[in-house]
């Protein structure tokens, strides 16, 4: 899994690590019962504070992509709800998308060809 | 060798190669010799029945007439040999099996491990049979048989420990001029791209396939044990044994800034550590089912490699010239990365 943090980009960094993890439990790069790298350990890896990481991991618990267990951290929830998963790689294409410069309405194009 | 026809022996390898192979060649092919040369230069002072068995001790046991006992130590020979003429011949084709797959980048250090590997057993037995072949030709000259002979405790080691140190010589041979190390013309490093600014890190595991159904099957036998009421130490041997199963089978490989991180999967013990300003380059590769010759975790002789299974793997040069072969999931990424973080030093 790779985390990428850019402090040009307007989204706040715990969104950025958010959004990454999602779209990497999204593609199956991250499989249930994973553990996510220790947030003292990626905040101190991505130069960010502990607490950008933790709410990064809180979002995710909310949302039911990973459970946090006291002492074994982070681990990526056995049973991520499919809509979840298509969900968030929904967003990772989007996010790849907007990378690209492609704009709303062709980002809903490009998914209405394939169907 | 981004061609992947490239082998030990110097095909594209340039001289040093070819020096080494020729050593090496020169060094299995003079143990052979001095395997039939000393039972035919000591024929005539031979016994007709040698002493050819002996006890842990190095007491003689057994004897065999002279004839049968040399043909005897020559069949010993031959697996020896014909591995030695496979890990050669591997060498010689690059022993990649084939042409690279269209997007995966060849394997280019495992191929001349697998040859150097197969070289290095063969050269192992084939020292052992010509140390038997020696020990018996001297423990038996100028007697009339089986008698009391000893060869001493010290025997056995000193067969082994020689065979090895011969062994450990062609190794040396050919990681020096070029067996292990990277391969020439390697494609220039891929890089992720990182733009100003931008910290990243990865992490990527690997397990081996086995790991997981045969610890299971190791607790398993384990708690059968308590349902039979067999001793505890046996429980707990099988209950242990399977923990480390599952503990020592998988990795997981973290790239950030402060460098290259191997550590154990589950437990998490780190393995070993790499700063950036020691790696020079990395790169993904592909490795095959007997690129490596072994499985699991080697950290000596500089080409250090933590082998769990076949597939995509993290390769590290060094700028001391050795290398580190991690399999990981994703080790493309991992080695993109890496490339951009040590071109930001």
């Amino acid at each position: 899994m790779l985390i990428r943090i850019d402090p040009g980009d307007p989204r706040p960094l715990y969104e950025q690590i958010e959004l990454q993890v999602r779209a990497a439990i999204g593609d199956g790069s991250l499989a249930a019962g994973e553990r996510l790298p220790p947030a003292r350990e990626l905040a101190e890896d991505i130069g960010v504070n502990v607490h950008t990481v933790l709410r990064a991991y809180g979002s995710l618990r909310d949302a039911g992509l990973i459970e946090l267990r006291p002492r074994r951290g982070a681990v990526v929830s056995a049973a991520s709800p499919p809509r979840q998963q298509l969900a968030a790689m929904a967003r990772g294409l989007v996010e790849r998308a907007r990378e690209h410069g492609l704009s709303p309405a062709e980002i809903v194009d490009l998914i209405a060809g394939q169907l | 060798m981004s061609d992947g026809t490239a082998g030990i022996t110097g095909m594209s390898g340039g001289t040093h190669r070819g020096v080494a192979a020729a050593l090496v060649c020169g060094l299995e092919s003079a143990l052979l010799a001095t395997m039939v040369a000393v039972p035919a230069a000591l024929w005539s002072r031979l016994p007709p029945r040698l002493a050819d068995h002996f006890t842990l001790a190095g007491t003689a046991n057994g004897d065999l007439p002279r004839l049968v006992t040399f043909l005897a130590l020559g069949v010993m020979a031959v697996p020896g040999a014909a591995l030695f003429l496979a890990g050669w011949l591997a060498g010689r084709r690059g022993g990649s099996g084939g042409r690279p797959r269209p997007g995966r980048t060849p394997l280019v250090t495992g191929a001349g491990v697998m040859a150097v590997g197969l070289m290095a057993v063969g050269l192992f037995l084939t020292a052992m049979a010509t140390g038997s072949v020696l020990l018996v030709s001297v423990v038996n000259l100028g007697h009339g048989g089986l008698r009391s002979d000893s060869v001493g405790p010290g025997a056995m080691p000193l067969l082994v420990g020689g065979s090895a140190l011969v062994t450990a010589f062609a190794g040396l041979v050919l990681r020096r001029f070029g067996g292990f190390g990277a391969a020439d013309g390697e494609a220039p490093p891929v890089r992720l791209g990182l733009r100003a600014g931008e910290r990243a890190v990865w992490s990527g595991r690997a397990r081996a396939p086995w790991a997981l159904p045969a610890g299971t099957l190791l607790i398993a036998a384990g708690v059968l044990t308590r349902v039979l009421a067999t001793p505890w130490g046996l429980t707990i041997v099988l209950v242990l044994t399977g923990a480390a199963t599952f503990c020592f089978t998988s990795v997981r490989v973290t790239v950030a800034a402060r460098g290259v991180s191997v550590a154990y999967g589950m437990l998490g013990p780190r393995l070993t550590r790499f700063r950036l300003s020691r790696i020079a380059s990395a790169a993904a590769v592909e490795l095959r089912s007997f690129s490596f010759g072994y499985r699991g975790s080697l950290l000596v002789f500089g080409s250090a490699a933590v082998i769990l299974r076949r597939g995509p793997a993290l390769r590290l040069t060094l700028r001391d010239g050795k290398t580190f072969t991690v399999t990981v999931d994703d080790a493309a990424t991992g080695a993109a990365l890496l490339n951009d973080l040590i071109g930001a030093l």
